[in-house]
């Protein structure tokens, strides 16, 4: 029940990113998402096997789940907020995307708490706000690295 | 997390090594961008494959000396996956392993792959808890053909990017 929940809110997510026009090239996009998977992928995996601060139930659709959403849900989510960075002019929108992203990101990480998909124990909130402010900030840094091999000094398609 | 820096970490920064030794008179023949896409295609699909049979509820098996995150699997995730793959790239493209050959190339990386983790078991970098060798047969040249896919296809969209970038 829980993994057909996840897979309808990942197809959800994975067409409506497919209808937005962006402005990013796909071999950006291919980028993007595995370096957002890769750093979503890091912390589950680090605070999961070592930290023991988030726990998978030893459930398969769980497993599958948590699986489906650390390689699809949030690369999605992420690559769409590098979409509107770079469409949104001025310091104070950056601002409130910044916001509206991380909020967004640590609510979907919460539908896995509470769904039972990925238990937080002694889990304090603002670990997981600074968690997706730290992997935004990195997949912008990411972003402009890799424009500049991308692009060699021309202005992005 | 019981770490000991012992023989299991030796072998990952021995094999490391020599995999970027090799792969280091080759890094310019690549485009940087051709370079970073499958670099991190490699690292995001070994990381992910790792942790989801490490996980539960398969744990299949263990990198290093126990079932936790350990730098020396990260290391082994961050280079030696990346460098191999570039490397078997590099003859392909080079050697223009095209057609029949393409299977042969891929037959024998495989064969090789395969004794690569026959070595890694017997050293005692990577323990069995549930795998089994001969389950990994299909694996590799599955990875090879998916390898040759993003290869083709990122050298596809860089030309086509091209001409855009000339208008």
């Amino acid at each position: 029940m829980v993994f057909t929940y996840f897979i309808l809110l990942n197809l959800i997510v994975v067409i409506l990113f497919i209808k937005t026009k962006k402005n990013l090239h796909i071999l950006e996009i291919v980028v993007y998402w595995l370096a957002a998977s890769y750093l979503f992928q890091n912390l589950s995996a680090f605070c999961y096997m070592n930290l023991k601060t988030l726990i998978i139930p030893e459930k398969l659709g769980f497993e599958l789940s948590h699986f489906l959403n650390r390689t699809v849900l949030y690369p999605v989510i992420m690559v769409t907020f590098l979409h509107y960075f770079l469409l949104l002019k001025g310091i104070l929108r950056k601002l409130l995307l910044f916001l509206f992203f991380i909020s967004f990101l640590a609510e979907m990480e919460y539908i896995e708490h509470f769904s039972g998909v990925l238990i937080h124990v002694h889990w304090k909130l603002w670990w997981s706000f600074a968690f997706w402010l730290g992997a935004l900030l990195i997949l912008i840094g990411i972003m402009k690295v890799f424009r500049r091999i991308l692009y060699k000094g021309e202005p992005p398609v | 997390m019981n770490v000991t820096f012992d023989w299991n970490e030796w072998y990952f920064i021995i094999t490391t090594t020599i995999i970027l030794l090799l792969y280091l008179p080759i890094r310019k023949y690549f485009s940087p961008v051709l370079v970073t896409v499958i670099w991190i295609y490699n690292v995001v699909l070994v990381a992910t494959i790792d942790y989801f049979l490490l996980a539960t509820p398969f744990k299949l098996y263990i990198f290093g000396d126990n079932a936790s995150y350990e730098l020396s699997g990260a290391l082994f995730h961050f280079i030696m996956y990346p460098c191999a793959a570039l490397l078997f790239l590099y003859g392909y493209d080079k050697g223009e392993l095209y057609g029949k050959k393409t299977l042969w190339y891929i037959l024998f990386w495989s064969g090789f792959s395969l004794f690569f983790e026959w070595l890694t078991v017997k050293n005692g970098a990577l323990t069995y808890t549930g795998w089994k060798l001969v389950y990994s047969i299909p694996v590799y040249p599955i990875a090879a053909v998916m390898l040759i896919i993003i290869f083709r296809f990122t050298k596809t969209k860089l030309q086509n990017l091209q001409p855009q970038k000339s208008n």
